[in-house]
């Protein structure tokens, strides 16, 4: 039972690194002042949230997994 | 993920895909993962109750012993089956604490989903909107700063005199032919294709702007200075390759057409982008 909230931490990680990856890809063709303005003001908070968050699903896996533990007598 | 990206349109446009993408998987996988640990969580419910009927029946049998009867296997199991009531309620403890500290996460990424994600969003939209209106008109309206044209209209503020003055002329790029001699390789430098492509878009939207409004040679390195510009992203580079000394150089053919003397990569890299005309010496 706790191994789904395992698999969403994964997906979790993966969106985030996807949003970071398209970030980096598209520096070569969008790399003006602008470009650090949106990073600063909205691309950061809403990667640092996201870092939070797939952090807490990791925890909550973990939590979870020990719960499954418990119930099984190990 | 993302396929190849030229120009700021397209990155802008990519950025604003994989922003959209993120919010829909973010959301996807947060009622996944508080479905799953209120799943353990109830589990662990049903597994206390389970447990306690079990220390309920036994209490029942032991009481229920005749007085030739043993008590002793069955406090034995009584003793087990407490021991795993009080398992299962620890169980349920942490099943709670997980899902309560994924369901503060999620609150917190929901709002930032649902304002700053949007936010972002229609930023990119603005842009790009800007860039659309600055492709078609010559000027955005409304953006951080304004920025010329890729059509070939005379730049603002005597730009062309400007240009005649450091011996330079503004060229239709659609003029110049170097098909006998095309770009195969890097440029000078290590510089790749995609430096010519930053310094093309630089030259129109930072520097040709600049020296518009005043701007020299050496307010740009003080601006690179101010932003720890590295190699191939300075922009007083970029005055030098499109109106200093590494300026393009062009030959005037009796058909009319230009020759390259210098400046391939830069001429290939602002067709790329649209660029239209670009400043050049005549050799």
């Amino acid at each position: 039972m706790a191994e789904p909230v395992g698999r969403c931490a994964e997906a979790g990680h993966e969106a985030v690194r996807q949003l970071e990856r398209t970030w980096e890809f598209t520096e070569s063709a969008w790399h003006d002042d602008a470009r650090q303005r949106f990073e600063s003001k909205h691309l950061r908070p809403i990667l640092d949230e996201a870092s939070r968050w797939v952090s807490a699903l990791d925890q909550c896996a973990a939590e979870l997994r020990r719960v499954t533990a418990t119930l099984a007598g190990k | 993920m993302v396929g190849t990206v030229h120009t700021r349109e397209e990155a802008l446009a990519e950025v604003h895909q994989a922003l959209g993408h993120f919010s829909g998987a973010v959301q996807a996988v947060m009622a996944e993962a508080q479905a799953a640990a209120n799943a353990v969580y109830e589990e662990a419910g049903r597994e206390c109750s389970a447990r306690e009927a079990t220390v309920s029946e036994l209490q029942r049998i032991l009481v229920s012993l005749g007085p030739d009867q043993d008590p002793a296997p069955v406090v034995v199991a009584l003793s087990r089956a407490e021991a795993r009531v009080a398992a299962a309620h620890r169980a349920r403890a942490q099943a709670a604490g997980g899902r309560d500290v994924l369901a503060s996460a999620c609150r917190r990424l929901r709002s930032v989903v649902s304002d700053q994600v949007v936010a972002a969003r229609a930023d990119l939209g603005t842009r790009s909107a800007h860039l659309a209106a600055y492709s078609t008109t010559g000027w955005t309206v409304g953006a951080e700063r304004a920025v010329p044209t890729h059509a070939s209209a005379p730049p603002p503020g005597g730009a062309a005199a400007k240009l005649a003055a450091m011996g330079l002329q503004e060229v239709e790029l659609d003029r110049i032919d170097f098909s006998d001699n095309p770009v195969v390789d890097g440029g000078r430098g290590g510089a790749s294709l995609v430096d010519y492509r930053w310094a093309a878009e630089t030259w129109e939207s930072t520097v040709k702007p600049g020296l518009a409004t005043g701007m020299t040679r050496d307010d740009f390195a003080a601006r690179d200075a101010a932003r720890d510009a590295q190699p191939l992203r300075r922009t007083a580079d970029v005055y030098d390759m499109f109106v200093g000394s590494d300026a393009i150089r062009l030959s005037l053919r009796p058909n009319g057409t230009w020759d390259v003397i210098g400046g391939r990569h830069r001429i290939e890299a602002a067709r790329q982008l649209g660029i239209r005309s670009l400043p050049a010496r005549n050799s």
